[in-house]
């Protein structure tokens, strides 16, 4: 590499990132483990706002969180084909609970086995399921959880509904780190 | 040769457009710092092993010719030689992957029995692939479901491959030069009698990504929701073949080709990939 080299390479860099910043969206609330123990949890996805390079403005919001349960599991949100956040099943899931009009859960009365991808979870805002665009800052979400694992039971935070506090919005310069367990709740 | 969901899980690694030689490619460790930093970050210990396949060398060997003629004309110009050279690895490689070379060919194979050498030693698979790296991961996933001695149906220990995440893909784009389709449709095999389970591909790309977009100056690319171009293309014939293909846009603050770089350091790819070594 000639002397050259880095001092190029940064303007380039500066030049092609400098205008775009990235915010991080954060919820925090607790959850249920299925052996019921109470445990923290976050949810979060980012966002790019500001001008290309060539001065064009730009936005684009990750559309799929992640839930994150301190000492016990990671759940990443999966969109629907209407919009709408949800968890997705994997094998060996059944479902045990819906979400009625009021946005409460009622149980099933036969557990149901889910094909893949099926509805295990959702975020709701006022008991409606929803997309990320309506989870703006000071919205406080809800992740209802609806199935339960017959070979893992730890898969899925037991079935419910949790509330979590009011989406935080902040700009980040380090999007190399993620909101970890430690940092927000030791 | 099931796989016993006890044993760790494996996490295959395929890069993308390399120049330089095999040692000088360390995707394998950025997977597993991703990994690890999501591990700690949420406190949960979780038993794994990373494994990088490298094609760069292969690569390098079909492209000597080339190399030889460039380096016969550019004797006398160091710049001009060292551009040729960059030219020649980069476009070699896509070239490679687009056309039915032997040398695509071997990639695929090399990387086909490294797959299927932790499946006979019963871990669980999950591949994870950049950039080129993502068509031959297709490619090789393809092969397997397609091979009858595997994927049979909801029994997933018959599985070679229990997930596929890839990232910054040019799988969406229908590029034709010169009369060649450089990342022609690939027809998606089907995993028969599976009524519960899909194969799950997850697809990360950034909209400022040129490898995903396919605008050399970086104009975002139009999606639908979280339907970029892959999904876009692939949607319809994986949902028909029992795979689960979910889109996620990322953002990274970066433009052009830092963002095709910047997936290796995103969190929420590491969170998935825990998602996945958590899930059997």
């Amino acid at each position: 590499m000639n002397r050259m080299t880095a001092p190029v390479a940064l303007i380039l860099a500066v030049a092609i990132s400098g205008c775009v910043h990235s915010y991080q969206y954060l919820a925090t609330g607790q959850v249920m483990t299925a052996s019921e123990e109470e445990r923290h949890a976050l949810l979060y996805w980012r966002a790019d706002e500001g001008r290309l390079w060539y001065g064009r403005e730009y936005a684009q919001v990750e559309q799929t969180p992640v839930m994150r349960v301190c000492g016990a599991s990671v759940h990443p949100f999966a969109v629907t084909d209407d919009g709408h956040l949800q968890l997705d099943s994997g094998a060996n899931d059944y479902k045990v609970l819906i979400v009625n009009d009021e946005g409460q859960l009622d149980p099933l009365e036969e557990p149901q086995r889910l094909r893949d991808g099926s509805r295990c979870g959702a975020i709701l805002l006022d008991g409606d399921p929803v997309g990320t665009e309506a989870l703006h800052e000071g919205a406080r979400p809800g992740v209802a959880v609806t199935c339960e694992n017959r070979v893992r039971s730890d898969r899925h935070p037991a079935a419910g509904i949790y509330r979590f506090n009011p989406v935080s919005r902040e700009r980040i310069d380090d999007v190399g780190e993620a909101p970890s367990c430690a940092e927000l709740f030791d | 040769m099931p796989v016993d969901f006890r044993k760790p899980a494996h996490i295959v690694v395929i890069h993308g457009v390399q120049t330089g030689e095999d040692a000088d490619i360390n995707c394998e460790e950025q997977v597993r710092t991703l990994i690890n930093q999501s591990l700690a970050d949420i406190h949960i210990d979780k038993e794994f092993d990373v494994r990088g396949y490298h094609y760069e060398n292969i690569n390098n060997d079909a492209q000597e010719f080339y190399r030889r003629i460039a380096r016969a004309i550019t004797a006398s110009k160091p710049l001009a030689k060292r551009a040729l050279k960059v030219v020649i690895d980069l476009v070699g490689d896509v070239v490679t992957a687009a056309k039915k070379t032997s040398t695509a060919h071997k990639i695929r194979k090399g990387l086909k029995d490294e797959i299927l050498k932790s499946y006979r030693s019963k871990n669980q698979v999950i591949v994870v692939a950049h950039s080129l790296g993502t068509i031959y991961a297709l490619d090789v996933i393809n092969d397997l479901i397609g091979n009858g001695h595997y994927f049979k149906g909801d029994d997933r220990s018959t599985w070679p491959v229990q997930g596929y995440v890839s990232m910054g893909s040019p799988l969406g784009l229908a590029l034709n030069i010169a009369g060649m389709e450089l990342f022609r449709k690939r027809t998606i095999r089907s995993i028969r009698d599976s009524n519960y389970s899909l194969f799950p591909w997850y697809n990360y790309y950034n909209r400022l990504d040129p490898v995903v977009s396919g605008s050399v100056f970086g104009k975002p690319c139009d999606i639908d929701g979280v339907k970029g171009p892959v999904e876009e293309r692939y949607g319809p014939s994986v949902k028909a073949s029992n795979w689960l293909l979910r889109g996620h846009p990322v953002t990274s603050g970066d433009q052009w080709l830092a963002a095709h770089v910047a997936y290796w350091s995103k969190p929420m790819i590491g969170d998935r990939l825990v998602d996945l070594l958590t899930r059997n």
